[in-house]
């Protein structure tokens, strides 16, 4: 709720009344309401707004240890206290590396993004630097980032991903050069993790933090997710360009009419992830094969695992990811029909 | 000592319009409800709405589905001009996941 009403421009700290869901359970007693009434009075009569805010960019923070070693302990403990981690250890976004994050960028770090919903934190350049830095992310990694984030700021329905119970994340693909020039994952195990291309896991693990941090969706509090869907790095990664069929087109060509080799990402909501297999090559032609396999992948996508978001009630949304030697099957198929 | 100093990460917050006065007392006064339809305002509201008339002389309590309901709509430019039209002096939000 505070989300909801800092996120239309007032302060975050309505009036309000809470209670516990345990109390509305089926044929609970629910009569105790009665003795908290005042509390709905004053609400509306005597209850005054006590939020108050430095004006300016994010403030700094500081902690003293006897070591580096226990600055640093003691930096992801605040981190952790303050409701900002996600349980991994984080590198604190210090000064300097804020600034060496936000080389990867052009823009000025003060640009404006946007409002993050539901909280409607103000979203900078810097703020998405310094949830890069927290990640473990680099500078080459940030126009990535803020294109992530721009993509999920204007998505329709972004707000409910934000706070439904039903715990979708965002899928962010990338085409492009960047892809390469930054080692995005990609190709064999492209959903992670993979040392030889690590910077989908920052990246993903940057926005996620925005989410939470500067979006508000803090888990049970702003996200009412309720198994929560192992979201630490969301799902960052780039389609295998060169790996797609003579005349197929990238994702960003076809879906969205980018000229090929335009660097673009393409935000989708997803809420997990399955191997969808079928091996029937031993006993069928491969028009059968190519149409069987079709058949089983269309069979689990009318699956709607995304229930809980508003819009995707009859059937799932989502991304599928075809393997090279499997579209080279079915565009051999297609061309032999 | 070493000291580590690091931005805080939760960015900044615009308030661009206040939270309205309350009010004086809610005896006379016309009170309406908005809820997401969960179970919980769905059981809570009519308790409240009986309340509210039993504690204060002459206010009135619209009924409870006297706005769209549900979280699709509750959030809706349409539902704040009937809340507006409505002519309530203060509104009570049923919200639960």
């Amino acid at each position: 709720m505070k989300n909801a009403v800092s996120g239309v421009g007032l302060a975050p700290d309505a009036a309000m009344v809470t209670f516990p869901i345990p109390m509305f359970l089926p044929g609970s007693d629910i009569s105790s309401l009665k003795e908290r009434r005042r509390e709905f009075y004053d609400g509306l009569t005597r209850w005054k707004s006590e939020f108050a805010q430095a004006a300016g960019s994010a403030k700094m923070i500081a902690v003293e240890g006897a070591s580096y070693e226990d600055a640093l302990v003691k930096a992801n403990n605040l981190l952790l206290t303050s409701l900002w981690g996600d349980g991994l250890p984080l590198w604190p976004a210090t000064r300097e590396r804020v600034d060496w994050i936000l080389r990867g960028s052009a823009l000025p770090r003060t640009h404006v993004l946007g409002k993050f919903p539901p909280r409607g934190g103000i979203t900078t350049l810097e703020t998405c630097a310094i949830a890069l830095a927290m990640a473990g992310g680099r500078p080459e990694y940030l126009p990535v980032l803020v294109a992530a984030v721009d993509a999920c700021l204007a998505a329709e329905g972004f707000d409910q991903l934000q706070a439904t119970s039903g715990g979708p994340f965002p899928a962010v693909v990338v085409n492009g050069p960047i892809a390469k020039q930054i080692r995005l994952n990609s190709g064999f195990g492209l959903l992670g993790p993979d040392p030889q291309r690590p910077a989908g896991a920052s990246i993903g693990r940057a926005l996620r933090l925005l989410q939470q941090n500067v979006g508000g969706a803090l888990p049970g509090v702003g996200t009412m997710a309720i198994f929560g869907a192992m979201r630490y790095t969301n799902a960052v990664f780039a389609e295998d360009e060169e790996a797609l069929p003579a005349g197929w087109q990238p994702h960003a060509t076809h879906r969205h009419g980018f000229a090929p080799g335009t660097n673009s990402v393409s935000v989708v909501f997803a809420s997990g992830v399955t191997n969808v297999r079928r091996r029937g090559a031993k006993k069928e032609s491969p028009e059968e094969d190519a149409l069987n396999g079709m058949w089983r992948m269309a069979d689990f996508m009318r699956a709607p695992n995304l229930a809980a978001l508003a819009g995707w009630e009859k059937g799932t949304p989502g991304l599928m990811m075809v393997s090279p030697v499997v579209a080279q099957m079915m565009a051999a198929v297609s061309a032999a029909s | 000592m070493v000291k580590l100093e690091f931005h805080d990460p939760s960015g900044v917050l615009e308030v661009t319009q206040p939270h309205a006065p309350r009010l004086a007392s809610l005896a006379g006064k016309r009170i309406g409800f908005v809820s997401n339809e969960q179970w919980q305002a769905y059981r809570m509201l009519p308790m409240l709405k009986e309340m509210l008339e039993q504690d204060f002389p002459g206010i009135t309590v619209l009924p409870i589905d006297a706005y769209p309901q549900g979280n699709a709509l509750i959030g809706t430019e349409e539902t704040a001009a009937l809340v507006k039209k409505s002519r309530v002096d203060a509104v009570i939000v049923g919200n639960a996941a």
